[in-house]
Order: C-alpha cells, then structure tokens, then sequence
C-alpha cells in the first residue's frame, strides 16, 4: 500500500501543479486544492504502510500503532490549508468582480 | 594600559564622525564658521593619537573587543607607519578644511553635507592606516570608498560627478574584493586575524610559498585599485569632477595613498617574494610612464594635476619593488614629498578655476598680479614637482636615482632608467605648463572683471608648499621625524642622512639633464601654443571602461527584456520549472539502487488501498478533462471525500473527520464562488502546444519527483524517528491516549496556536476583501 501511496501522491502533484500552470484563476484555486491534498498524503506517507498496525490509542495491550507525528502534522496542515483556500477563494473573486465592473 | 587610553584611541578615530551632527544645528554663526570648526576635528584626533602614541610608546596594540566570534575586534597597531600616515591625513586634513572653508560658496545650505562627508572620510582614513584587526581594516577601506564616492558625487546634479563617483566605487570596490580575499586567505593561513602577528609570523610564512604569492597577488591588487595604477589608473582622472578641496584631499594626500600604505605595511611579509619585486617595478613603471605622458597630453589643469599625481604613484610603487629583503629607505620623505605639494598644487589650481571659471589651461593666465602667495606657493610647489634644487622634489628624485643607479646590474636596469627618465621629463614639463596659469597676459578676463582670491585661500596653500621649501632645504630634519617613525623589517635598521649637496654625482647630472630638456621641450611647445598637446578621447582607458559599463548595461537590459514576460503564470512556470530540474539532477544518480527496487515491491499490497487508489487519481484526472467548472468541482470534493476515506485505511480517524468537515465547507465556499462569479475572461487564455507541453513536462516532473522522494525517504532512513517518544510519553506525562491529540495539544500547543492565529488572519483577509468598497457581506 506504501507504494501505491507514492504513486498516487506523484499523480495528484501532478495534476495539481499543471492545474496551477494554467492562466485561469479559478483553475488555480483547483489546483491549489489538489495540493493540498497531495502535500498532505506525502507527510502521511513518511509514517509508511499502516497495514498490521492499529490507530495511535494508546490502550493497553496495544502494542504497534502507526506513527501519530505525521497525523499530528496533517491535522494542523488541513486547517491552515482550508484558511488559504478560503482566502485565495474571495481573493479571485475580488479580482474577478473587479475586473469585470470595470 | 588604563580603561581611559583604552576607549582613547577608538574615540580618536571617531572623533570627526562623531562631530557631523554638530554641522547639521540650524545656527548661523556655525554655519559661518563651518570649514574652520571643521579643521579641530583632525587637529584634535592627531593630538590624541600623538599623545597615546607619546605616553605608551611605539610599536603598541590598543585592543578593544567588539564582535569576538569572528575575530574583529577594535584592535589598533600604532606604530611608524600607521602614525606617518595619521599624521599627514590628519595635517593635510586640517588644511583643506580651512581652505574649503574659503573655496565653497558662503552660507550654502549643502556646505554643511560636505564637511559631514569629508568628517566622515577622514575617520574612514585613520581607521584604516590604524587598523590592527584584518576585519577592521578590510571594513574601514570599504569606508573610504563609500566616503570618496560621496565627495567625489557632491555636485550630484552634473553628469561628470555621478559618472567620476560610480567609475571610483566600482573600480576601487572590485579591488577591494580582491583584498578581501587575499586577506581572508592571509588569516586562515596564519590562524590569526591580528596584523601584528602575522608581521611576527611573517619570516616563517615563506612555507606556504604558493598560497603566498596569490595572497601577495590579491593584496597588491587592491593597493593597485586604490592608489591608482596601470590598469586601474582611470578613476583618478574621472574623480576629478570633484570639488577641487576634495581632489587636492583625496586624489593627492590621502586616499590614493592608501595603496602605498597597504605596500608599506605588507613590505616585511611579502618583501622577500620573488615575485614582489617584478609585479611591483612593472606596475610602477608603466603607471609612471603613462601618468607623465598623459600629464603632458591634457589642457585640463586638474587632470593634468591627476595625471601627475598617478605618475608619481607610480615611482613610488616602483620605489618599494627596488627596495632589498633589508628594506627600503626614504620612503616616508618620498610620500611627504608628494603630498605636500600635489595638495598645494591642487589648492592653488582651485583658486584658478574659481577665478577663471574655467579648467582648460589655454584660457588661463596671468594670474600672479592677483594672487601673489598662492603664485609663490605654486612655484616652490612645481619646484618640488619638477625636482628643483632646494626643494624635497629634488632630494626625492635624487634618492629614486640614485637606488635605480646602484641596483645590482640587470638588463632591466636600463629600461627602468629610461622609464624614469621619460616620467620625469614629463613631470617637469607637465610643472612649467601648469606655472603658464600664473604669468603671461591675463587671459579671458579683463582686468576689473576679476575678483581677487582672498587671503584665507591662500593661506593653506602656502603652508603646504612651504613644507616642501623647509624640508627641501634642511632634510635633516625630515630624516629626524621619519627615524623616530622606522619600522622594523620595512626601513634599513640605521638611518642614513640626507643633504642637499653631495657633490658631482650621477644622479646630480641626471638630475641637471632632466630639467634641461624639459625646459627646452616646454618652451617648444609653448612657442606652439601648446597645439600638440591634444590626446584623442579614444587613446584613453577612461573612455575603454565607459564603453564596458554601457556594454554591461546593455546585456543586462537584453536579458531582463528577454527574461520578464506581463502574466504571472510565466513566472511560476520558471520557477517551478528551475526546482524541478534541479531536483530532477539531484535525483537522477539515485534512480537505479535507491529508488527504482522500491517503487516495484509491491509486498503489502491492499485491495481497499488500491482501489481507493485508483478512484482518487481517476478523480484527479477528471479534475483536468472537465469541461465546466462545476464539473471540475464535482471532481475536485470527490477527491477530498476519497481522500478522508484513505486517511481512514491508514488509521487516522481525526484526519478523516477534520477533513471530511473541511472538504464540505471549502465546497460550499467554491460553490458560492462560482454562482457569483463574473464570466470570467477566456479569449485570451488559450494555450499554444509549446506552452502545454511545457506544463506537462514541469507537472509530471513535479509528480516523479513527489513519489521518488517518498521512495527514498522512507525506505532509505538514516535517523530514528521521534514518534516512539510520542507514543511512550502520551499517557504517562500528557495523560490522554490519543497520541495525535496529545502531540496537538500538549507536546506541541505552540504549533497549534499558530495554526489557530493563521485562521484568524485568513479570516480577517477574507472580511476585508468581501468588504471593499463599501459593501456587505451578504451583497
């Protein structure tokens, strides 16, 4: 599953980054999104192949659960990603709205 | 040493710097006086350095600390040559604040900058010549420049001073690099950045022979820069559109001599270098030949005067590369020699220029009948220029003589012999020239038009010049300061006298053949009209190095044009295409062991996984075929939801939620977005093939490069991971079981704090954007 992670995390940079390239603004907004996406799977990815391992809860009896650090700092990353977006988001539409009463 | 002559010393050097404000005190009677409030400064430093000098004794180190993790230090070597040069800088500075005081314009409201300016040069100069620390010198050099391309800048409205000032820092600054490192180099070889011990070190430096001489190479470099030699001669000539206070400062006393000093100080190090001598005699003598050439081939008084001055560098850089592995003699009076009546000269230059309004010597002339002292002054002055007998031009030119006459037979000899005999036949035409401003019929001017200089102009002028008569004729004297002032390994340990007769020698026949024929050669050319003197603008390295700068700039130009494009787009694509390939090069090697194995062991494979897997990337896919945007959308929230789903098959539960809640509003938001938006312009958005290539090929690198990364990195680890420690510590020092929350809140709350300020912002971004000019939210 590690693998497969790693590939899917080079389609998304991928298709991300070429959706940034383009010189439409709300394709950029797309593009940001799927970034986000993708730079989250890639720190999640750092923790490797979760298989045969439990969440981290800390039970007793519970002795290999996946890495918590990588989660940590997705979880953190989520939510400033969703506060860029949401600023980039009214930022083009500002400039759009702009543009066009002019 | 007491804390009071600690500070004393460092104050001494400030003292100007910290006067300037004074200046700039909105009070008439300051302003009045302000060229001979100026002069204290100087005057008052020489005291404190003469009395630290006086009360401790020389050789000494004054040491104060001021950055100890690098080196530098306020560390200060007192000894002959720092307190020779002290003394004329200070000497020579005093003398041209009085004259400034007169030369300026009254009561001009930019008079108080320049006396700021030449306060601040004149720190800059002792900080140099004082500077024990390598750090500290290579930073009070930089100031000088900074200095003289203010002063040289000063009538900044004109095309001549910006382009004299930046031709100054740019050659200067570029010399100045080479010193830099040369110095650099010279500590880490040496292990210390104190020049007093590496002058201790210096008779066991020749094992490093190599290094040596590259750091000799790099040193003289930037002596060559600042004291104007062949090829970096052509700033002084240019720095001319100075105010005339500021050439006869700068461009005769002091900055130029800062190369000088630099030979000087370095002498005992390098002296014994075989190639010391052949760079320095070469160098020298080129520069002389053309510095006196060109002296003659000019009808601009100050760049006659400018040419000179580089000649006279010259001879004196050939001087210190004839000098033996015991040192040299006479240095000091040679430099004295100069300073003293090039400054005069350039003083009295000034008075002719501001009588006559004009630089060019053709329409100059008798101005003796008006300016009497200041006439005198040039003649002792041209005197000394030219070699008279009497003054210590004559001495000088002896001495320089008589050391190329007995360097042991070479066939160089010859040539160097010729050299100076070319230079010094200039120099004494160069002198008559100058003298024609002062007699003859009044020129351009009548008689009632005129406006006499005042005495207070004249003053300095003839208190420079008479230096050189007083000196001329008792040498002796001269020799008695500059013995108390002998360094070791730079001067023959015995002083050796000087006099005026010495009986029929060669030098004295040279001496006598010298002024002869440059007289003869004069009175030709002034029975000429002096029409042969005209040099084409083309045979002038001045006009080389503009055509460079233009050159420079119009590459520059091109390139910019080529680079810069109007849509950010391109920019990104730059950029991001720059750090793909770079990582890309990086990557490559790795490939085949450390990445491909992985990328193909598919040991844990999952169906869940897989499928998850492929459902995404189809998703994302979609993200780019989509016609519409809602369709885009549509495709871009069924990637969040996939993914919260892929968090789930990696056991992260918080991340799902957290990211299942925000994939829903962000899609509410874009919703909203796009109900709103205005049609947005595609005309002019549509891609060429080249461009969408281009794009491919940048995001599909991005993408293997991403996924070669993961390859890497997680199968290749060389540290331990922290985690265990998060994983062992949550329930015992953090008291929850759930290792994310705690890392989140406890472990790292500051992190969390700052995610928490981050929202707030973008929020408060977010309300200003939407409130612009003045409408709601809800509109």
């Amino acid at each position: 599953m590690h693998t497969i992670t790693a590939i899917l995390v080079g389609l998304l940079f991928g298709c991300a980054i070429y959706l940034i390239l383009q010189r439409s603004f709300i394709k950029l907004v797309f593009g940001f999104g799927l970034l986000t996406h993708a730079v989250n799977l890639f720190i999640l990815s750092m923790s490797k192949s979760p298989l045969g391992k439990s969440a981290p809860i800390i039970t007793p009896g519970n002795l290999v659960s996946v890495d918590p650090l990588p989660q940590a700092l997705i979880l953190t990353a989520i939510v400033i990603g969703f506060g860029v977006t949401a600023y980039m988001i009214t930022l083009v539409y500002r400039i759009l709205k702009d543009a066009h009463d002019q | 040493m007491g804390i009071i002559s600690k500070y004393a010393l460092l104050l001494g050097i400030l003292l100007p710097t910290l006067l300037i404000p004074f200046f700039f005190i909105p009070s008439k009677s300051i302003k009045k006086y302000a060229g001979l409030l100026a002069m204290m400064a100087p005057l008052a430093s020489l005291g404190i350095i003469l009395s630290i000098a006086n009360k401790v004794g020389i050789p000494q180190v004054n040491f104060v600390n001021w950055i100890p993790e690098l080196g530098i230090h306020f560390s200060f070597l007192i000894d002959g040559i720092s307190l020779f040069f002290s003394i004329t800088t200070c000497m020579m500075g005093a003398l041209v604040c009085a004259y400034s005081h007169y030369y300026l314009p009254k009561s001009s409201p930019k008079n108080s900058r320049f006396y700021a300016y030449l306060l601040f040069f004149i720190t800059a100069m002792l900080g140099t010549v004082l500077s024990n620390n390598i750090g500290l010198l290579i930073v009070f050099w930089e100031l000088t420049a900074i200095a003289s391309f203010l002063l040289i800048g000063f009538k900044s409205s004109k095309e001549g001073s910006q382009k004299g000032a930046l031709a100054t820092l740019i050659t200067t600054g570029f010399t100045g690099l080479c010193m830099l490192v040369g110095l650099i180099l010279l500590s880490i070889l040496t292990g210390t950045s104190e020049l007093s011990e590496v002058l201790i070190l210096a008779p066991t430096l020749t094992q490093i022979q190599p290094y040596l001489t590259t750091i000799m190479v790099l040193i003289l470099i930037g002596a060559f820069g600042k004291s104007a030699q062949f090829p970096f001669y052509f700033w002084l000539p240019k720095a001319m559109s100075a105010p005339t206070p500021v050439s006869a400062y700068l461009h005769s006393a002091a900055m130029v001599k800062l190369g000088i000093f630099l030979i000087a100080r370095f002498y005992p190090i390098f002296g014994g270098n075989s190639l010391w001598a052949p760079i320095l005699i070469t160098i020298g003598v080129i520069t002389m030949v053309i510095g006196a050439v060109y002296a003659v081939m000019t009808h601009d008084i100050k760049e006659l005067l400018a040419y000179s001055t580089v000649s006279q560098l010259g001879a004196l850089v050939m001087s210190y590369g004839l000098g033996t592995t015991y040192g040299v003699e006479h240095d000091f009076y040679q430099i004295l020699n100069h300073i003293f009546y090039k400054g005069a000269l350039f003083m009295a230059a000034g008075v002719a220029i501001h009588t006559f309004d004009t630089q060019d010597l053709r329409k100059m002339g008798g101005l003796f009948k008006f300016a009497p002292i200041a006439g005198i002054a040039a003649v002792i002055s041209v005197g000394a220029m030219i070699g008279f007998p009497g003054t210590t031009g004559f001495i000088s030119k002896e001495l320089l003589l008589h050391t190329i006459l007995t360097i042991p037979t070479q066939k160089e000899n010859g040539i160097i012999l010729a050299a100076m005999l070319v230079a010094a036949i200039g120099l004494v035409i160069a002198g008559i020239r100058f003298l024609t401003l002062f007699f003859g019929n009044l020129k351009g001017l009548s008689e009632e038009h005129i406006d006499p200089p005042s005495m207070g102009i004249q003053l300095p002028i003839i208190i420079a010049a008479s230096f050189s008569l007083i000196f001329g004729l008792f040498p002796q004297d001269a020799v008695f300061w500059c013995d108390y002032l002998r360094v070791a390994g730079l001067h023959y340990p015995s002083p050796a006298s000087l006099s005026i007769w010495q009986g029929i020698t060669n030098p004295l026949i040279l001496s006598g053949g010298i002024l002869t024929v440059g007289a003869g050669i004069s009175w030709v050319l002034y029975k000429r009209k002096w029409v042969d003197c005209t040099l084409p603008e083309t045979a002038k390295l001045e006009t080389k190095f503009d055509h460079l700068l233009n050159t420079i700039q119009k590459i520059s130009t091109a390139i910019t044009a080529g680079v810069k494009t109007d849509h950010s787009p391109d920019y990104l694509m730059i950029i991001l295409g720059f750090i793909a390939g770079l990582l890309l090069l990086i990557l490559l090697p790795l490939f085949p062991e450390l990445i491909l194995p992985f990328l193909f062991k598919m040991d844990d494979t999952n169906t869940l996984g897989s499928l998850t897997a492929i459902l995404i990337g189809g998703a994302a896919i979609a993200t780019l075929i989509a016609k519409t945007n809602i369709n885009k959308l549509i495709a871009i929230s069924v990637v969040g939801a996939l993914i919260s789903f892929y968090f789930l098959l990696y056991h992260a539960p918080d991340l799902a939620l957290t990211n299942l809640m925000i994939e829903a509003i962000g899609v509410v938001l874009m919703v909203l977005l796009l109900i709103r938006l205005p049609k947005e312009d595609t005309s002019q958005k549509v891609d060429g093939t080249l461009r969408k290539t281009a794009n491919i090929t940048i995001a599909s690198t991005i993408g293997v490069i991403a996924t070669s990364l993961i390859l890497l990195m997680t199968n290749n680890q060389v540290l331990d991971s922290i985690s265990g420690y998060f994983i062992e510590a949550t329930v015992p020092l953090a008291g929850g079981s759930n290792a994310v929350n705690t890392i989140l809140v406890d472990f790292r709350g500051f992190d969390t704090m700052g995610e928490i300020s981050v929202l707030v912002i973008a929020a408060i971004g977010v309300i200003g954007l939407l409130w612009k000019k003045g409408g709601s939210i809800n509109q």
